[in-house]
């Protein structure tokens, strides 16, 4: 009886061993995906109107705004949902000095629908108004999850100063020349600044720096 | 006494086959570790395994596909782009190989040649509109945006 179980445990070890062989060794690999390519072309449907989008980039980097414009306004009237392509659209309209149908545009845009980069070219668009009440409440909301660029901190710093709200000003240039010490222009406004708000001993001091 | 020499001949045989299988199919077994090491993202292990398979012929057209994704995979276009012109001379008539150059050269910045590759590809299919989609975007990326929107049009009809 117990040479049996010996006998079929042995049986099964060499099938097992021979499944093993022949079919986990030899068998063929899975080819890796080798392309995403299609000779067909049918794996890459492309919708009219991603093509047209596209088209409407084309155009308005060739600087043929109106054509641009025309196109954009054939993708919105199909897909009127494409929040991001009416902001290229206004961005398009901005290019072509067209500021207030620009504005318009992005005025019709919720906070929640707009994304960074939309929030800095209405941001810009209000500057260009003179606007900067409603300027710099965008440029915060870009520097909260961008804190790091100082071409914007820079952007507020200013909006800030024209508005006279000097103090607060006066912080987002020091932030700045905390990350770029050397950058003479920056240190150069944050004097004027200091200079409006009749800090003049400060002023005088920081516009020698830039003199070195 | 039967039963116990049958089942110690039965083990030998299975270990024999099994060291004879790794003995005479060596290159089977490189190119499982080679796969392994593909699949574990292990690009740099695979290369040297795929390469010295090339070598010996082995599978030849696979093997120049496998590493051609390896290389491409680990970043290095250059020698992606090498493998694919070979896999290319080598089967001129899988329409994919010319694609997948032309993607490679447009994510190396060498925008011109995956131009040329999809203008070529345009003679034989025309009417090809992920081809042409491609070439257009290429044209772009290249900064000739009048063409690229020339493009555009016919991909839309216009």
């Amino acid at each position: 009886m117990e040479q049996r179980v010996i006998a079929v445990l042995a049986i099964f070890l060499f099938f097992a061993g021979f499944l093993f062989v022949h079919f986990s060794y030899p068998c063929a690999q899975e080819k890796p995906q080798a392309t995403s390519a299609s000779p067909s072309g049918k794996g890459e449907e492309i919708p009219d109107w991603v093509a047209r989008w596209e088209l409407a980039r084309a155009l308005s980097y060739a600087k043929r705004y109106d054509e641009s414009v025309s196109e954009y306004k054939k993708i919105l009237k199909e897909r009127p949902d494409l929040v991001k392509a009416k902001t290229e659209m206004a961005k398009v309209l901005f290019w072509q000095g067209k500021k207030q149908e620009a504005a318009a545009i992005l005025e019709t845009l919720k906070p929640d629908q707009t994304d960074d980069e939309s929030k800095l070219l209405m941001a810009d668009l209000y500057v260009v108004q003179k606007s900067y009440k409603k300027a710099a409440p965008l440029y915060r909301a870009y520097l909260e999850k961008h804190p790091g660029n100082h071409g914007v901190r820079l952007k507020l710093a200013e909006v800030l100063s024209w508005d006279k709200q000097y103090e607060a000003s006066l912080k987002e240039y020091r932030q700045i020349l905390t990350a770029l010490p050397e950058d003479i222009q920056v240190r150069r406004k944050y004097a004027f600044v200091l200079m409006w708000s009749k800090r003049y001993d400060e002023a005088a001091n920081e516009l020698r720096k830039t003199l070195k | 006494m039967k039963i116990s020499a049958a089942v110690i001949f039965l083990i030998i045989l299975s270990l024999v086959t099994t060291a004879a299988y790794r003995f005479f199919q060596e290159d089977w077994v490189l190119y499982r570790k080679a796969g392994d090491y593909f699949e574990h993202k292990a690009y740099s292990k695979a290369i040297p395994i795929y390469d010295g398979l090339l070598k010996k012929r082995f599978r030849e057209t696979e093997i120049l596909s496998h590493l051609g994704e390896s290389y491409e995979r680990s970043g290095d276009l250059t020698n992606a782009i090498e493998v694919f012109k070979k896999i290319s001379g080598k089967t001129p008539s899988d329409g994919w190989v010319p694609l997948k150059l032309g993607e490679l050269y447009d994510r190396k910045g060498d925008y011109r040649q995956a131009i040329d590759i999809y203008n070529s590809l345009l003679k034989a299919q025309p009417g090809n509109r992920s081809v042409r989609i491609r070439l257009a975007r290429s044209l772009v990326a290249a900064g000739d945006f009048d063409e690229a929107a020339k493009q555009y049009r016919m991909i839309l009809g216009e």
